[in-house]
């Protein structure tokens, strides 16, 4: 309803088309014209619901509406509303995970193979550079669990919002200012009846006027009596206040459920958290600033809408149910903080490596030097994303081993193979950070290369960078506690 | 009954039922909207009391689906509703304490329109079924 109702009535006219007194007699009308047999009629009657005692039944559903149904039922459609933009949160952040990691991972598998197969020479440098690509395709993989994961919050939302239509808009909408007058309606109902009887035995008869004036009274009082028994049966009493206990148990019971559905909630972003790895977090739909606008969107969903008396206490409620889900929005902004500055960092100490030992700027040494280097200092300073980093730690340790145990052929210092090669892989522009790895415009100088190989390099310098592994890792106590 | 004729009597029946639930609908909606705005001897509702107009006319009659609704937005049309301040001051005692709560129950409004009264809500929610059975009888009829 687009106004604010403060009192009125509702009514559910849905049983009249099914069963009803109108479908009654309108098969009774088509019954005499059509001059139907009873079991004829019967079968009729069946397939329009017109069975048994409730044939012909002319009940409506009907309830009173007021102040703190609305209320209720706008309080029920903020939270669904603020739930909904939860899980549009949830889904765009799958989406910027599904949708940016693949296609990145994809570019950059299709780079490395036209590299490696497209440079002879360079063999050991696609094989090198294609278990990076291996590392993406796991990123490819966690980002699928991710998108799991958030699948599940999604289901768990769209559950709450279920629940919060179905439990809230209609089992607390009896709730509330009825439930808190109904004692005190029925107790002045009952002393309004005393009181009508007190008058009536307190009237004297003195002569026909005042005989006539005590029927007057007697009538006026038998109305006010009629009008307040009236009101006990609109009250009904003992069984109407079972029931609103009843509907005050449900809603116990909807915001224990709520309370389990956000704590799982919570565990879901956990563990999404804990095993999402993206690399291209810094390109994600949904940033930081976003989600925090949600969660006071969020916030103010719950807190906007005013409560008084027992809504207080529901009030409460909500509010310790939403700590969970605001502690893991904020887990996930800084998170997502985190894991776009590792993402940059070792995307921009990746690309910076290539770039100087392909172009010659450097020597493979020096280049592997700083990247590894580099990236230990990206593990240190983020030891909490341990998940996160592990899995490229292991790929860093056992890229330098891969090298060795797929027997890469060692080159030599003889270079067989094109002079130069430049190789641009399909895709946007080279641009700096994360995408520089993905569409950086490779240009190769074999001629530069210092060293014999890079299989060569990596058994020959695997002592060296294991030096420094272990020199860095010695520098960094937060890396040292990482490796532990 | 013939069958091949049976179906398309049967979605014959049903337009017609379509028809009239329109009919009782629409009706019992108006009917609703009187008793509580005008009164009806029906239901023994007096209506609302008439001073400016502003709380009889505020009265609407909306449907969404199968779902009706006569309703007012004005703030202080339950007190009419209720005949008292009580629950106001009910509350505001509850909060005060025992003699707040001993006060607010003796806040009794006083009727001065001549026509209406308290309780149109209630009375036709007690009454409801005498009216939709006329309304029924008379859709049932109108065909």
């Amino acid at each position: 309803m687009a106004d604010i109702a403060t009192v009125g009535l509702e009514l559910d006219v849905s049983k009249m088309r099914q069963g009803g007194a109108i479908a009654r007699a309108e098969l009774e009308r088509y019954a005499k014209v059509a001059k139907l047999t009873t079991e004829e009629q019967r079968k009729l009657n069946e397939s329009f619901g017109v069975t048994g005692k409730a044939a012909g039944s002319a009940a409506i559903g009907i309830k009173e509406v007021g102040t703190a149904a609305t209320r209720t039922a706008t309080q029920s459609l903020t939270v669904t509303r603020a739930f909904s933009q939860m899980r549009g949160g949830a889904l765009s952040l799958a989406q910027g995970i599904i949708g940016e990691t693949v296609p990145g991972v994809t570019q950059l598998t299709n780079a490395l193979g036209t590299l490696a197969g497209g440079a002879p020479l360079v063999v050991g440098i696609g094989v090198g550079i294609a278990a990076i690509a291996g590392a993406f395709k796991l990123l490819t993989t966690e980002s699928r669990h991710a998108k799991e994961a958030l699948d599940e919050i999604r289901a768990s939302l769209l559950d709450m919002t279920k629940d919060t239509r179905q439990q809230l808009s209609f089992q607390l909408e009896t709730i509330g200012v009825q439930l808190a007058d109904a004692e005190e309606r029925l107790r002045r109902a009952q002393q309004g009846r005393l009181v009508s009887r007190g008058k009536v035995g307190a009237v004297q008869v003195v002569d026909a006027a005042e005989v006539q004036r005590a029927r007057d009274a007697v009538a006026d009082l038998n109305s006010l009596l009629i009008r307040t028994t009236r009101q006990l049966d609109i009250l009904d009493r003992e069984e109407k206040a079972k029931r609103q206990a009843a509907a005050l148990r449900d809603a116990a019971e909807a915001t224990r459920k709520w309370r389990e559905e956000a704590e799982r909630l919570g565990r879901e972003w956990q563990r999404f958290l804990g095993t999402s790895k993206t690399g291209t977090l810094s390109d994600l739909v949904l940033t930081p600033s976003e989600m925090r606008n949600r969660l006071r969107l969020f916030n103010q969903g719950v807190r906007q809408v005013g409560f008084t008396g027992r809504e207080q206490e529901l009030r409460e409620r909500l509010g310790r149910i939403l700590v969970p889900i605001e502690r893991a929005t904020e887990q996930t902004i800084e998170a997502a903080q985190d894991l776009i500055i590792v993402a940059d960092s070792m995307a921009a100490a990746v690309g910076n490596a290539f770039e100087v030992w392909v172009t010659g700027a450097k020597s493979a040494k020096e280049a592997f030097r700083d990247l590894i280097a580099s990236m230990l200092r990206d593990l240190a300073r983020l030891a909490i994303q341990r998940a996160i980093i592990e899995p490229l730690s292991r790929f860093f340790l056992r890229g330098l081993v891969a090298g060795e145990s797929r027997g890469l052929i060692p080159l030599g210092t003889t270079t067989s193979g094109p002079a130069s090669a430049s190789v641009v892989p399909t895709g946007a522009p080279a641009v700096a950070g994360i995408g520089g790895v993905v569409n950086m415009a490779v240009n190769f100088n074999v001629a530069a290369l210092d060293a014999p190989g890079v299989a060569a390099l990596l058994q020959q310098q695997s002592g060296t960078i294991a030096t420094i592994v272990g020199d860095a890792a010695r520098r960094s106590t937060g890396f040292r506690r990482q490796l532990t | 009954m013939a069958m091949d004729d049976g179906s398309r009597d049967i979605e014959k029946i049903k337009k017609m039922l379509d028809r009239r639930i329109r009919d009782f609908e629409t009706q019992i909606g108006d009917a609703v909207l009187t008793s509580i705005r005008d009164g009806s001897s029906i239901t023994s509702a007096p209506g609302q009391p008439v001073v400016t107009g502003e709380l009889r006319d505020s009265f609407k009659f909306v449907q969404i689906g199968t779902r009706l609704r006569v309703f007012s937005s004005l703030f202080w049309a339950p007190f009419i509703e209720e005949g008292s301040r009580t629950r106001q001051f009910r509350i505001a005692g509850q909060r005060a304490g025992l003699l707040g709560g001993l006060f607010a129950t003796k806040r009794q409004l006083t009727l001065r329109s001549k026509r209406g009264g308290f309780h149109s809500v209630k009375l036709t929610r007690v009454n409801i079924q005498p009216l939709v059975d006329d309304i029924v009888r008379k859709v049932a009829q109108g065909g």
